[in-house]
């Protein structure tokens, strides 16, 4: 079965390509090398005993241990009331909603007010979010419904207010909008699964009369998947960086073969319509926060001239901010580009149209994600779109602009290759830090810095957006402030954040975290130098500090030594500092860096 | 080979990945107190898995009136075609 041949050759996050009983096969697989369990809820107004075992097993191939209790069919608000039961006492990670279609429509054949029942049904999961956020604190998935297989009303049905159509498709309308402005709240789409795979097929009459089936099982690995993928950009595994290769990925032909008027791309010649819209796609990744890097094997110059003179190149030389065309092997290449942009493996999408260049990349680097390109590019975008790599919750003006800082930071290191003293080239730049205290403003990047930052992360809390909402509710606890860098070439907005507390009088340092892109630019001192500003205003004596191991922060492992801090105790996971306040002060040395301190007006 | 021998064999790989039993032989009186995790979890499972592989979808009536392994080989040798 060519199904089953594609398994082998594919990576562990590709379980969309499992068939059910496969994914159910990997439950009994043993867990190596697998972290903290997760502790998942799931509501549901069907049976989610598939489902479970399901999300299960798709977890535990990404490397995720979860346990997954099921709160009972359809047993939503009795559960979320309840006062004394397991739920009560079980601290989820992830509290999931799957409510069906199916029980939609038995609510609506029993309504004679289409029109308020939709009212009501919205303001009722309104109240279903706001139970289960007071009670469990966790993020919520929220599963949109399958909008349902009617056509009483033929074509007219979506316009026809009384529908059940319409009613469906109205209420996942207001729940994608409210979910964006609403902490703590991410829509599972589960409509556009199953248009993926066809509804007709999705929605299985018989498997929901017999067994409270919401969907036909064979679609929920590809459900479950992503489900997973909102699971874990929760926990900071998101894909930050493509790494395209351009010899029938970007254009058609070979370009050493064939020239550049040779190429096909563009809607004169034959497929070169295809590569058009695969480059618009890109283009359209990049507008939206994603880093596009070249890895080619070419000659430079001759795969520059491409971007910067065929007529119906899309993408510009501009929007790539790592540029490798080279004779070199790809995995070289591809270590190269990581150390430029400074993240990690797992964050970062090869797409090749070559088996043996994908293979290759996968043995030597597995954690890239590699996704086995179909034979044909007109299929490219589609199997894309099925393996869904560019899983969000946000967009944010840092996303619209994060290429064109990574382009300023690539002219900045040429500055800096020929000026001799590193120093004064600093100083050239003219760096301005702001730093402030948190507000509800910095909250949503401050959010983004906590889940995307792995590297420069001394202790790896993973806020969520409610947590710093609270946490900013507590001024005489809690004192975090955010480090905003400004040069002459760039402003790359917010930075850095710290969170700490003031017990006794001690200011412990709980997060310190930082974007990896301003490393070597003075900006720990900076941030150092507001630590002890805020220990200085609040009466504290002594700043405490943690280095909690985890197998991405070894870039900080040293941080606190080098600050002049005292190791009081280390194991292998955890090592803690204490520093007295005047030591710290007298340590500080003059920063090639102006600090615009906005500390006091809080 | 019959037909119904052909789709028995290829229905005792489909079982035997289900019930994860590598071994598992199915013979057509066998029922589901037979096999240890054949409970109602595993049965929609193995009836989608086999659904799949023979690219068909049974009717409830069918699904219902299967007394053991037999007439559910039964059903596929007649639809499969």
């Amino acid at each position: 079965m060519p199904k089953a041949d594609l398994v082998p050759s594919s990576s562990p996050w590709e379980t969309h390509k499992l068939n059910l009983r496969e994914l159910l096969a990997k439950r009994s697989i043993p867990g190596e090398r697998l972290g903290e369990e997760l502790c998942i809820v799931i509501f549901g107004d069907c049976s989610t005993e598939h489902y479970s075992a399901c999300l299960k097993a798709c977890l535990k191939l990404r490397g995720i241990k979860a346990q997954i209790i099921e709160a009972g069919f359809n047993n939503t608000e009795l559960e979320l009331s309840n006062e004394s039961n397991e739920l009560t006492n079980s601290s989820p990670d992830f509290v999931i909603f799957f409510n069906c279609i199916q029980q939609f429509e038995e609510k609506y054949s029993l309504t004679s007010d289409p029109t308020n029942f939709v009212d009501e049904k919205l303001s009722e999961i309104r109240t279903l979010w706001d139970q289960a956020k007071a009670k469990f604190k966790a993020p919520i998935l929220y599963h949109n419904y399958c909008l349902p297989l009617d056509r009483s009303f033929g074509n007219y049905t979506l316009g026809c207010t009384a529908s059940l159509y319409q009613c469906a498709y109205r209420i996942n309308h207001e729940l994608s909008k409210w979910a964006t402005s609403t902490i703590g709240v991410s829509i599972i789409d589960t409509d556009f699964q199953a248009s993926l795979h066809g509804k007709v097929n999705w929605l299985d009459e018989r498997l929901w009369c017999e067994a409270k089936q919401a969907l036909s099982p064979q679609y929920l690995p590809s459900l479950v998947k992503v489900v997973s993928d909102a699971i874990l950009i929760e926990n900071g595994f998101l894909v930050k960086c493509v790494v395209l290769d351009l010899d029938n990925t970007l254009w058609g032909g070979i370009l050493a073969d064939d020239g550049i008027d040779g190429i096909e791309l563009g809607n004169l010649n034959g497929s070169g319509e295809c590569f058009v819209r695969i480059q618009r796609f890109f283009k359209n990744l990049k507008e939206r926060g994603m880093l596009l890097a070249v890895c080619s094997k070419n000659q430079l110059e001759h795969a520059e001239e491409v971007f910067s003179d065929h007529p119906d190149m899309v993408l510009k030389r501009d929007d790539i901010v790592s540029f490798f065309a080279n004779y070199e092997d790809k995995v070289q290449n591809i270590i190269k580009i990581r150390d430029e942009l400074n993240i990690g493996y797992d964050s970062m999408v090869f797409l090749d149209d070559s088996p043996f260049e994908r293979d290759m990349v996968r043995n030597f680097l597995p954690e890239v994600i590699v996704p086995e390109l179909p034979e044909d590019p007109s299929d490219y975008l589609k199997c894309l779109c099925e393996c869904n790599l560019f899983e969000t919750n946000q967009f944010s003006d840092e996303d619209k602009n994060r290429a064109r800082s990574y382009i300023a930071e690539n002219k900045r290191k040429e500055i800096r290759n020929s000026s001799i003293d590193y120093r004064s080239y600093l100083k050239s730049l003219d760096m301005v830090a702001e730093l402030k205290p948190l507000d509800s403003f910095s909250i949503p990047r401050v959010y983004q810095l906590a889940q995307r930052s792995n590297q420069f992360n001394l202790s790896t809390i993973r806020y969520q957006e409610n947590e710093l909402q609270s946490i900013l509710e507590k001024p005489e606890t809690f004192k975090c402030f955010t480090v905003r860098l400004k040069d002459k070439l760039s402003d790359y907005g917010i930075i850095a954040f710290i969170v700490a507390e003031v017990v006794n009088r001690t200011l412990n340092v709980r997060s310190w975290v930082m974007s990896c892109r301003v490393l070597n630019r003075f900006v720990e001192e900076t941030t150092f130098s507001g630590i002890t500003e805020t220990a200085e205003s609040f009466g504290c004596e002594e700043i405490y500090g943690c280095y909690i191991r985890t197998k991405k922060n070894d870039l900080v492992s040293r941080l606190y030594d080098k600050l002049g801090f005292q190791l009081i105790s280390e194991n292998d996971a955890v090592k803690e500092y204490k520093v007295s306040l005047k030591k710290a002060i007298q340590a500080m040395a003059p920063l090639p860096i102006t600090i615009s301190n906005q500390l006091q007006n809080d | 080979m019959t037909k119904r021998e052909e789709y028995k064999q290829k229905a005792e790989e489909i079982f035997q990945e289900v019930f994860d039993q590598p071994e598992l032989k199915i013979f057509d009186e066998m029922v589901a107190q037979d096999v240890p995790d054949w409970d109602s979890l595993n049965h929609i499972t193995l009836v989608v898995s086999l659904e799949e592989e023979f690219n068909l979808k049974f009717t409830t009536k069918e699904v219902m009136s299967w007394k053991n392994v037999g007439e559910m080989l039964d059903t596929l040798t007649e639809r499969v075609n």
